[in-house]
């Protein structure tokens, strides 16, 4: 057989392995690859995590003064402290009864070893051949819910998190404000229906399609915190996705508005992550 | 070709791609964040200088190993840098494949081509990529060619090409 026979081949199965065959059946022989590529991405990764590091700082959405957020930490750590002591009086009371420990405890930690290589929000990890995760476990940051498992398996120790960015990803949240009353910090949910926040590709989140008149009931503003309110993540409920960022009105609706949501971190630039066993 | 520097290659390409494609994302009002495609970068370098076979199947093996670590069916990268391995390999013989240009434009055509094969992917499947953020990755990694396929130039000689 001559080269050029081959090489139409390699093209045909690639075709139908892209265009065909459900991407289901071929990920099952991918997924034994995915850490791969970790000793050259994580350092790679770890390098350009520091270079970049001060100018995400300047990239916050938050549009806090300086004072506010001054004023903000000395009641969270009044706060901190007394919510610690309640806490700790607690565990003593309950911990025979307590079996399970903090989200954290039950959680593996598992090291970012990259990004999705054609531009999709989805995350490479490193882990343990023996680690015990699998296909929907919920993946957390330091800063709430980042995703969850699609993929997990492989002799070299990989998984691979689709994040709640990649589009398709639908999750049902709150909208949740902090407000300080005599140097309390209380959470108000706000009256508000379920929203659908959904992911929309390149790292961004946002709510389509609201009624104006439900977010004008509501009182949403820029700087509300949206968390998860999904009964199919039943143990992550009031897990933070993000900040409402910008409320416009729709350009494909008239009375409707969209809002974008900031994640606390460039998701797809995590550089640790949790993954929870299961969807709790 | 040498195909041990050629799988070094490869592999350090898609190694950086996956660790450093999130911090270069390119973000402009019209474009939502293009990445550069270090591993086109590689197809390019290997289709302007190889014999003909050895770039064609050189391409395919870089796209199929792209293709292990994206969320995109697999065989969609080895697909499309496979076809535009052909239209790079078709004229790669009266080019001066030292010059920056050369490196630009055939990143850019290569480029597009992928793009293409992707959005009409993205189209049948109703998967998540845009035009304007895939064709400017497209333009971002051909701005980036010149440096990068320049550099790889100086040291084609590790890999032994045949012409």
């Amino acid at each position: 057989m001559r080269f050029n026979q081959i090489y139409l081949l390699l093209l045909l199965g690639a075709f139908l392995c892209a265009f065909v065959i459900p991407p289901e059946l071929t990920d099952s022989a991918r997924l034994h690859a995915t850490g791969l590529f970790t000793p050259v991405s994580y350092p790679i990764r770890r390098i350009a995590s520091a270079v970049y590091r001060p100018f995400d700082h300047l990239e916050s959405a938050d549009t806090r003064s300086n004072a506010s957020v001054l004023a903000e930490n000395d009641q969270l750590k009044q706060e901190v402290a007394r919510l610690s002591a309640q806490v700790d009086r607690l565990q003593k009371l309950e911990s025979e009864r307590q079996n399970l420990g903090s989200l954290k405890a039950q959680s593996v930690r598992a090291v970012v070893a990259g990004a999705d290589a054609a531009g999709r929000d989805a995350l490479l990890l490193s882990l343990s051949p023996t680690a015990n995760v699998h296909q929907g476990d919920a993946v957390l940051y330091t800063g709430g819910l980042a995703g969850s498992l699609d993929a997990a398996s492989g002799a070299i120790g990989g998984a691979r998190v689709r994040l709640i960015s990649d589009k398709g990803v639908v999750l049902t949240g709150d909208f949740v404000r902090f407000v300080s009353t005599g140097g309390k910090t209380e959470e108000v949910h706000l009256q508000s229906p379920p929203a659908l926040v959904r992911g929309l590709g390149n790292g961004m989140i946002g709510i389509t399609d609201m009624k104006e008149t439900d977010i004008r009931t509501a009182g949403v503003r820029p700087g509300d915190w949206v968390v998860l309110d999904d009964p199919q993540w039943p143990g992550l409920l009031g897990a933070t996705i993000g900040r409402v960022a910008v409320i416009k009105p729709s350009r494909l609706h008239p009375l409707f508005d969209d809002i974008s949501i900031a994640t606390q971190a460039d998701l797809r630039r995590l550089s640790d992550v949790w993954i929870v066993p299961g969807r709790l | 070709m040498n195909w041990i520097a050629f799988f070094i290659l490869a592999y350090l390409s898609i190694g950086t791609q996956t660790g450093l494609g999130p911090f270069m994302r390119w973000t402009t009002s019209s474009s939502a964040g293009a990445e550069p495609n270090f591993g086109l970068l590689a197809v390019v370098f290997i289709t302007l200088n190889a014999q003909r076979d050895a770039a064609l199947m050189g391409a395919f093996l870089i796209g199929a190993l792209q293709d292990l670590v994206t969320q995109q069916p697999f065989g969609l990268f080895a697909l499309s840098y496979g076809l535009s391995a052909l239209v790079i390999v078709s004229f790669s013989q009266v080019v001066y494949r030292g010059h920056p240009l050369t490196h630009f434009f055939c990143t850019l055509l290569a480029g597009c081509g992928i793009a293409l094969v992707i959005l009409i992917h993205s189209r049948i499947r109703q998967g998540s990529n845009a035009p304007v953020t895939t064709l400017s990755a497209a333009l971002y990694t051909a701005i980036l060619a010149p440096f990068v396929v320049g550099a790889l130039h100086r040291m084609r000689k590790i890999f032994a090409f045949k012409k």
